[in-house]
């Protein structure tokens, strides 16, 4: 006799696919981390090398970080206090695409994708299944990229022997619009693969963001609006900038969600 | 006993229709898709399976339609030609994993996979990585996913294509084993040679639909018609009493001959008329396979409505 499967599939589906990403040792989530170290480090060490002059604008990026509550002088800590949530968003939203990419990208080019189609669970279940894990995966990215983005402004801190102090508004704009770009570019990444697998594939081989893809490109974009915003609306005031710069950023996030969910067909990956 | 049947399937890719209406049924046993490149097998698996919903049609899975009831794929054990495996994890990893994906009860998930690993022998490979298995072995591991879930139906597409023929031989006992406990094989195969002696109920699959059903004799007899090809060696003029008795033949390799009779009977008859004339006869063995014959059949067809 067949054995009786448990109940709460979709559980169950999601369930599996965490403990093979906790098998594969989280490989992916490393590879994902290592540009935004290394960028990190780097945004900590070249306003030092630069003597603090302005350069390339620096100083007026400076000026809005003290605009966000910097009560200490020094660029550099403005620098990265203005940098860090851009990186955050920029580089989750990389590690996040990189791995749907290679998780449903891939194991559609492997035929995994049929394969878990012909299991006793619906389109639908496999869709919210794996919206699941890409929530996940770049909700621990944004919180591993987060932890290192504060370290970095620490350090940096320590080395221009200043002190800072972070007013609650940009807390909550730091912390927020990062994590929603980095759903957002999963939800948008997650969309190609799922809906449009042969444009998942296009310029997979050139150098459009780590191994590229059209999944890739889209995922960068919320993250590119952090920066953008990050930039360009400090004018605004933290409330408008958070709301609207959020809900734009969710809206993409919630977007791509539904039509994921209500757009998985299994004849497209079946065709790609 | 019907387990897994299929009525009016039609079925195919964005407005391209690959399936024409297709009518199946199979009880417990062996049994093998044929038919050429293109001809729907693989779209009929995949319909079969749950996996591409037919835009007409119904399949049955012990009166369980997998595509209204997604529960009802569990009743069905797919080994695809080629068998995703994660290619980082090894191979019982690979089955442990597929045990979470199929929901089967925490408590039996090592047993399945230690009775699967047995039953396909892949103990020597357990813990080596996918991405560093053979094709046969690789083969093996998505047979071995199959039988996870102990589904009473199994759809292999090709199960011992590219695999050399120790191991293909090994993979046809087991799967006679699985057929002769209870369970329905279908198995789609190009392995012309090897199919006839692994199933005696054979659907060929043309351009979409059942071109005919049967025993690979019978099905050369519908299909190709009651002609025989043979290949004959033997000592004295051969040639030349083939020739007086009215079979023209056509020289093939190393000192053989081939000639077409009208049916089996005829054989009997020209071996003892060969004989008469003096021939010792050496050989006489069928210059192809009833299935070959059906398959060429078909492919000559393909090509002529081509050209």
């Amino acid at each position: 006799m067949p054995a009786e499967p448990e109940p709460g599939r979709t559980g169950a589906l999601l369930g599996a696919l965490l403990w093979r990403l906790r098998r594969e040792r989280l490989r992916y989530l490393a590879l994902a981390l290592i540009p935004f170290a290394a960028t990190t480090a780097l945004t900590i060490v070249l306003p030092t090398v630069t003597g603090g002059a302005g350069v390339n604008g620096v100083d007026r990026i400076g000026g809005f970080g003290l605009r966000y509550g910097t009560h200490a002088g020094t660029l550099a800590v403005s620098i990265v206090l203005m940098i860090a949530p851009g990186l955050v968003a920029l580089f989750s939203a990389i590690g996040v695409a990189s791995i749907i990419r290679n998780l449903v990208g891939g194991e559609a080019s492997r035929g995994g994708l049929e394969e878990l189609l012909a299991t006793p669970h619906s389109p639908a279940a496999i869709a919210t299944a794996l919206l699941s894990v890409a929530a996940g995966l770049a909700t621990t990215l944004w919180a591993a990229m987060t932890a290192l983005g504060a370290l970095a402004v620490a350090l940096t801190v320590l080395a221009s022997r200043d002190s800072a102090t972070v007013s609650g508004a940009y807390l909550a704009v730091a912390l927020i619009l990062p994590l929603l770009a980095a759903w957002a570019g999963a939800g948008l990444s997650l969309m190609v693969n799922l809906l449009f697998p042969r444009l998942a594939q296009l310029g997979k081989t050139s150098a459009l963001v780590n191994g590229g893809g059209l999944g890739n490109g889209l995922a960068l974009l919320p993250a590119l609006g952090v920066f953008l915003t990050m930039s360009t609306g400090a004018g605004l005031g933290p409330t408008t900038f958070l709301l609207t710069a959020g809900l734009a950023t969710a809206a993409i996030a919630a977007g791509s969600v539904a039509a994921v969910a209500r757009g998985f067909r299994p004849e497209a990956v079946l065709e790609s | 006993m019907s387990v897994l049947s299929g009525v009016d399937l039609h079925a195919g890719y964005r407005g391209r229709t690959v399936l024409h209406g297709v009518d199946l049924d199979f009880g417990p046993g062996l049994h093998l898709l044929l038919g050429p490149n293109g001809a729907g097998k693989t779209t009929l698996f995949r319909v079969l399976a749950g996996v591409l919903p037919p835009s007409r049609g119904r399949v049955l899975i012990q009166g369980r339609d997998p595509h209204a009831r997604p529960e009802a794929k569990r009743l069905v054990g797919v080994a695809a030609h080629r068998p995703a495996l994660a290619p980082r994890l090894s191979a019982a990893d690979n089955l442990r994993y597929w045990t979470r994906v199929l929901a089967l009860p925490a408590a039996d998930r090592d047993r399945r996979v230690r009775e699967v690993i047995d039953l396909l022998d892949l103990g020597s490979i357990a813990d080596q990585r996918a991405d560093t298995l053979s094709r046969g072995q690789t083969q093996r591991v998505g047979l071995a996913k199959a039988l996870l879930a102990e589904p009473p139906v199994l759809l292999l597409d090709e199960p011992t294509a590219a695999v050399d023929p120790a191991v293909a031989a090994r993979l046809r006992d087991q799967l006679r084993g699985l057929a002769a406990a209870g369970h329905t094989i279908l198995v789609s195969t190009h392995e012309l040679a090897e199919a006839s002696d692994l199933a005696d109920d054979v659907t060929v699959l043309h351009r979409g639909r059942v071109a005919a059903r049967g025993a690979p004799s019978t099905l050369r007899e519908q299909l190709v018609g009651h002609g025989y090809r043979l290949r004959l060696r033997g000592t004295g003029d051969l040639a030349g009493a083939l020739r007086r008795l009215g079979y023209p033949a056509e020289p093939a390799t190393h000192d053989r001959l081939l000639v077409d009779v009208p049916d089996e009977d005829t054989v009997e008859t020209l071996v003892a008329d060969l004989v008469r004339a003096g021939v010792g006869i050496r050989e006489v063995t069928p210059a192809g396979n009833a299935l070959e014959d059906v398959y060429l059949h078909l492919q000559e067809g393909a090509s002529a409505d081509a050209g």
